[in-house]
């Protein structure tokens, strides 16, 4: 395995956490009052149905959406207090996210390395990257200079993974990482990163309705209209 | 950064398609910022070129000439003062020299005796002069002691017996008339033997430098005869001493020669040169007016630089609208590329050059092709509309248009960009921007618009820049104005109806109804492309029938400067050779027409007179129904009413019986003026008491002699008092020894009378015997009795502006009144213009005796004529001055500065329209992209194709619809307030122009934009709703 242990994961807390989506006509409320604490290094499964919340707050853990009330620390950073330049940064060094689909996480007319050096290039990292590496070990080495579009799902999905590593990231944010692969993909998806976060420690937060993802991992969230309702793990 | 460029260029290869729409709308974009200051360059050229070119050679040239001794060469000393002057530029040096023998007069004409056949005529030795003209017979003169006369003349003189021909000797000096014939005479200037008999190729050449050279008539109607010139060698001025001798050169001006570049070189160098010239020298001439030519070309300019720049300015804004709307539809394919780069945390700078760098790169690489671009569109429109070798030069001008273009191509681009640049990332995943008529920068733009918009409509109405008849190109702004003004209004109001039909069909059962009307509503940008669509097909609108309606205009105003479609000016004013010529040629009168133009000086009558032979005129000249208060038809009747026919009297010898009472002692001779004869007027003999037959006898009336007078003349010297009073009552012609009576209609009231100028010194009567004529005078004879073959009062259809007084007249070039009735009123007379008068040829030449030798000749031929009816003319005898064509200044007409400014006005818009098309086409292409995963989840969830596609045609309908129905209707409305301001011409001239639709192009043109949009619609709903699988839900979504 590459890049040994290299990060370490940070803790993320929730207090009091709400957001409402303000449409034309109606406002949506999606968070209620979410109150979370997930120790760094930890694996943890938002679960839930659709609607519940999963994905918003997700993205306010990324800074990607600012709740409409409520604080969220990531480390020592208060989230919802940062600017977006701060935001960003810590997107750059600290924070990667994997987004829902393949698609949010590839340039189509890139190679699967060149798309592992774009995610790589955007910011200072710690350690040089060996993309052919992380490559072989999400199991597309072999195509590394295909074209993205000529890869299979769960390739691009496994290719996803690894432009996300290749960040080295200290928070790892997960967004339906299975919802269009088979049960073989699925696994090796989870496989990756729970490998990435046992080999370097970061703390990964995947969103998910798969109750067997959610039985791989160290805790699951599980809201309901936008509340936390429980923790079976 | 080599990364980010290998990035960029991956990025264009695999958004080709995008890539080939942005490239090539910055392309035009930029093309259209530097075509502007090329166009104008060129079409300045074009304007320059045609002024010098459509200017006659003498106006454009310098005629120098000074009164010099014959003693040597002549022109020698204008020759050295030239080399001295240096020859200015453009201008080729002395290509022609003429030496013109001189006294009283110079070039006048002179008049023939007709008894010994003398006459004054210019002689005249002009460089390379046998290389112009025919030799009919014999050869070019090249001794001192040869020269050559005209056949016009040759024939002339020899139907009086005494021919000019080969071997006749002339001899003269200065003023003094040729003597022909007879020994070499002692103590003349010149004798010289005819050697050559020539006619001129082309009279109107610039060779002639406008030299009035061949307007020769002989035994015209009391008007002086005159003697085509007589061309002799150089060497005979060489040989004459003390002659006086007028020495000429003309200088020509080569109209390639002259370019916007040295324009103003040329004028100083001329003003230079010719202060050269005359400067030390007293009688030195050097004459010219290409000052005035090069002032008119400069005022067209300077239109058309603003027009250019009006149009540049629209044309620049449409384009760079076009490029936001079409890098914003690209920015939008890119939204999730911009929204990983911002996941990855790329800087804000990183990720602006990510977003930026890739239509900026297209917009750059667009930039050199566009300068060839420019060029070459120029060059297309140079070579096809603008004047022959119009020069297209690359100047700074067009290089900083471009420059400005392409900044502006970027800022465009950069604004475009910003809103995918500016939105959140989760915003992009969710797709939930606002809808485009909610969004604020664009309502804030559109607001912006509409008030600029609304203040420059009012402010060219303030200046009075959009009033009909005040044309200024400023005008130009009108129509972007008005239109932006309406399709915004249009778009904008139809805007609640759709919103209420979406709430309407959200409630229905009308699936695709609402699909369509909701995408309309929510899709972003919609409004904004509609009302893009919308303008720019407006100004189609407006440029094909601004277009169609100039073409009109243009036409109307060939037609009235020129006539008829050719019009060959004659280089003599003898209207009897003009008429004889034409009906040889043409007997039934269908396609040519004699004319004649007038300015009469005296009477009450001002303004120029047309006449025209009015029985041939309706199928050979131009009219339109608004020159007169009546139609065509009624107008030639009017002014060609019946006038008594000539008396024609055949045979040799004609005898009058006439009775004579009170007769004076003073002896008095009755005389009969014969037409067509050399015999002029005939003594009859002495008047006896009583009633007697007086008879003389006529030569060359075998065919026929016209009897226009009859003349009482006292003896020669003989001033006593002349009286009596005459009764003439039986004409008779003798053909062989058979004497036979001739009606002459001496017992019709008004058929013979004293001339209507010569009222003095008699008074005329008819009685059942013939026409009684008392007369008395002292000193001189009375007047005449003429053949009374002209309506009294003179019919004239005339401008009512030009006449004055109850009882209008009309002077008859001798300063005596022609009384005049006015048989229609007109506004617009064609090739006079404006106050003017309309008369029949035959009619007036027997009004006024002298019209011949004040009027210009021509004559009209209609599209009937055959391909050689010029040369028909020449060799029938007919010198032509110049040939002018109602479709060369039709075309002259399109070549003016405004004209070429609403040429590239329409240029422009139809360019604005094919781009908005291109727009349009990237926006459905983009949207599309968008759309297919809603299409393919619709699918998923039960949604028939045939629901689908109908939802997708009519949403694509419904846009491009509202478009074309707003522009239509804006471009219409704005064609019928603001083209009648917009100009067309340089300056104004009749007849009135006219601005009604022209329904054919608008129709066509709806037509084609109907069959886009329902061809658009069909194809792009079809594309779609064929591509909306399920699979597609797996893609990422655009």
């Amino acid at each position: 395995m590459t890049n040994a242990r290299t990060t370490f994961g940070l803790p993320i807390q929730c207090r009091g956490v709400g957001h409402v989506y303000a449409g034309s006509l109606d406002e949506t409320p999606a968070l209620s009052d979410v109150n979370i604490d997930l120790r760094a290094g930890s694996v943890v499964a938002l679960t839930g149905p659709s609607g519940s919340g999963k994905s918003t707050l997700l993205y306010a853990l990324a800074g990607l959406l600012r709740p409409t009330h409520g604080e969220i620390r990531v480390g020592e950073h208060d989230v919802t207090a940062m600017s977006e330049r701060e935001l960003l940064t810590m997107r750059r060094t600290g924070v990667a996210v994997l987004a829902q689909g393949p698609g949010a996480n590839l340039l189509p007319y890139l190679s699967p390395i060149e798309n592992v050096t774009f995610a790589y290039d955007a910011g200072p990292r710690k350690q040089p990257l060996d993309a052919l590496a992380l490559l072989d070990d999400v199991g597309v080495g072999a195509r590394a200079t295909a074209q993205v579009g000529t890869l299979s799902g769960g390739e691009q999905q496994r290719l996803a993974v690894a432009t996300t590593l290749a960040t080295q990231p200290s928070v790892l944010l997960v967004d339906e990482p299975t919802s269009q692969l088979d049960t073989n993909n699925r696994d090796r998806v989870i496989d990756l990163l729970l490998a990435a976060n046992k080999r370097t420690g970061m703390t990964i937060v995947i969103v998910t309705h798969d109750p067997r993802v959610a039985e791989r991992v160290d805790v699951e969230v599980q809201l309901r209209d936008g509340s936390v309702v429980g923790t079976p793990r | 950064m080599a990364a980010m460029w290998r990035l960029i260029s991956r990025g264009i290869l695999h958004r080709r398609g995008l890539s080939l729409a942005v490239f090539l709308v910055g392309l035009i974009t930029t093309t259209a910022a530097a075509i502007g200051p090329f166009y104008f360059r060129a079409a300045s050229e074009s304007i320059l070129r045609d002024h010098l070119v459509e200017a006659p050679a003498q106006v454009t040239g310098i005629a120098i000439s000074t009164e010099t001794t014959a003693a040597g060469q002549p022109t020698g000393q204008i020759v050295e003062r030239i080399q001295q002057a240096g020859a200015p530029l453009g201008y080729t040096r002395h290509v022609s020299m003429t030496s013109v023998l001189t006294g009283g007069q110079t070039s006048g004409f002179q008049r023939v005796d007709q008894k010994t056949g003398r006459a004054f005529a210019p002689v005249v030795s002009r460089e390379n002069q046998c290389e112009h003209v025919r030799l009919v017979s014999g050869r070019c003169p090249s001794g001192p002691s040869e020269a050559m006369v005209s056949a016009r003349i040759a024939a002339a003189t020899g139907r009086y017996g005494y021919a000019w021909s080969l071997g006749t000797r002339l001899a003269g000096f200065g003023y003094i008339p040729l003597v022909v014939n007879g020994p070499p005479r002692p103590n003349v200037s010149i004798n010289a033997v005819v050697v050559g008999v020539y006619q001129p190729l082309d009279a109107s050449e610039p060779y002639w430098f406008g030299h009035d050279l061949f307007d020769s008539h002989i035994n015209a109607k009391d008007r002086p005869d005159t003697v085509d010139t007589v061309f002799v060698a150089d060497s005979t001025f060489e040989q004459l001493d003390r002659t006086a001798v007028n020495a000429e050169v003309d200088l020509y001006l080569d109209p390639r020669k002259v370019r916007l570049d040295n324009e103003s070189a040329l004028r100083s160098n001329v003003a230079a040169f010719r202060s050269n010239v005359t400067t030390g020298g007293e009688g030195w001439l050097a004459a010219t007016k290409v000052g005035d030519v090069l002032d008119t070309a400069d005022h067209d300019r300077r239109l058309l630089a603003v027009s250019v720049l009006v149009v540049t300015l629209q044309v620049g804004l449409l384009a760079a609208l076009v490029l936001f709307i079409v890098v914003a539809n690209a920015a939008e394919v890119r939204g999730p590329e911009i929204a990983l780069a911002k996941l990855r945390g790329y800087s804000p700078a990183r990720t602006l050059s990510f977003g930026l760098l890739e239509p900026i790169a297209l917009i750059t690489l667009a930039l050199p092709i566009a300068l060839v671009s420019a060029d070459l569109v120029v060059r297309v429109i140079a070579s096809g509309l603008l004047a022959d070798d119009t020069p297209v030069a690359l100047r700074w001008p067009p290089v900083l248009a471009l420059l400005a273009g392409y900044f502006g191509a970027i800022a465009a681009a950069s604004v475009a960009g910003a809103r995918v640049l500016r939105r959140p990332v989760v915003e992009q995943w969710r797709r939930t921007s606002r809808p485009a008529l909610h969004a604020r920068p664009l309502v804030i733009a559109e607001i912006a618009l509409f008030v600029l918009a609304i203040v420059g409509l009012v402010q060219l109405r303030h200046v009075g820049t959009l009033s009909s008849g005040n044309s200024r190109p400023l005008a130009l702004l009108g129509p972007g104005l008005l239109i932006v003004v309406l399709t915004t209004l249009a778009v904008r109001i139809i805007a609640t109806p759709l919103q209420a039909l979406a709430r309407w069909t959200r409630a229905s059962s009308r699936v695709a109804t609402f699909l369509a009307v909701r995408q309309v509503i929510r899709r972003p940008g919609a409004f904004s492309l509609a009302g893009l669509l919308a303008i720019t097909l407006a100004l189609a609108v407006f440029s094909v029938e601004a277009s169609a309606i100039s073409r009109t205009n243009e036409k109307a105003r060939a037609r009235t400067a020129i006539g008829a479609p050719t019009v060959v000016h004659l280089a003599s004013s003898d209207g009897g050779e003009a008429i004889g010529v034409v009906n040889r040629i043409d007997p039934d009168g269908a396609w040519a027409m004699v004319a004649a133009e007038w300015l009469p000086f005296g009477g009450s009558v001002r303004g120029p007179v047309l006449a025209i032979e009015a029985s041939k005129y309706d199928g050979i000249g131009y009219w339109r129904d608004d020159f007169a208060n009546h139609d065509l038809s009624s107008v030639l009747r009017a002014i060609n009413v019946p006038t008594p026919s000539p008396v024609v009297v055949r045979g040799n010898a004609i005898r009058l019986t006439a009775t004579t009472a009170n007769l004076g002692r003073a002896p008095v001779h009755l005389g009969a003026t014969l037409s067509d004869t050399t015999a002029g007027t005939l003594d009859l003999g002495r008047l006896k008491p009583g009633t007697h037959t007086y008879a003389g006898r006529m030569s060359g009336c075998e065919r026929g002699c016209g009897l226009t007078g009859l003349t009482l003349e006292p003896d020669y010297g003989d001033t006593s008092a002349l009286r009596g009073v005459l009764t003439v009552s039986r004409l008779q012609e003798q053909r062989g020894s058979v004497w036979t009576t001739v009606d002459a209609g001496f017992a019709v009231a008004g058929g013979w009378v004293q001339p209507p100028q010569l009222h003095y010194g008699g008074t005329t009567s008819t009685s059942v015997s013939g026409v009684v004529y008392r007369f008395s005078t002292i000193g001189g004879p009375p007047p005449p009795l003429i053949r009374n073959t002209a309506p009294t009062p003179f019919p004239m259809a005339v401008d009512p502006r030009v006449t004055a007084g109850d009882a209008p007249t009309l002077s008859d070039g001798n300063g005596d009144p022609v009384p005049i009735v006015s048989v229609a009123d007109l506004s617009v007379v064609p090739r006079v213009g404006e106050l003017g008068s309309l008369v029949d040829l035959r009619i007036m030449r027997a009004e006024l005796p002298m019209f011949d030798e004040f009027a210009e000749y021509s004559v009209w031929l209609s599209n009937d004529a055959p391909a050689d009816a010029v040369s028909r003319l020449k060799a029938a005898g007919l010198v032509v001055a110049g040939v002018q064509t109602t479709s060369q200044r039709f075309h002259e007409l399109t070549r003016t500065g405004p004209a070429l400014g609403v040429l590239l006005y329409t240029m422009t818009a139809l360019a604005g329209a094919l781009l908005a098309g291109a727009a349009t086409a990237v926006s459905l292409y983009a949207s599309g992209r968008r759309r297919l995963h809603e299409l393919a989840a619709l699918a998923v969830a039960g949604a028939r194709p045939r629901t689908l596609f109908a939802g997708t045609m009519a949403e694509i309908g419904l846009l491009l619809g509202i478009a074309a129905i707003a522009g239509v209707v804006a471009g219409t409305v704005t064609t019928a307030i603001v083209l009648p301001a917009v100009p067309e011409f340089p300056v104004s001239q009749p007849p009135d122009l006219r601005y009604g639709l022209h329904w054919t192009p608008l129709v066509l043109l709806i037509a084609a934009v109907s069959v886009l949009v329902a061809g658009a619609a069909a194809a792009v709903a079809t594309a779609l709703v064929w591509s909306a699988k399920p699979a597609v839900l797996r893609e990422p979504a655009p």
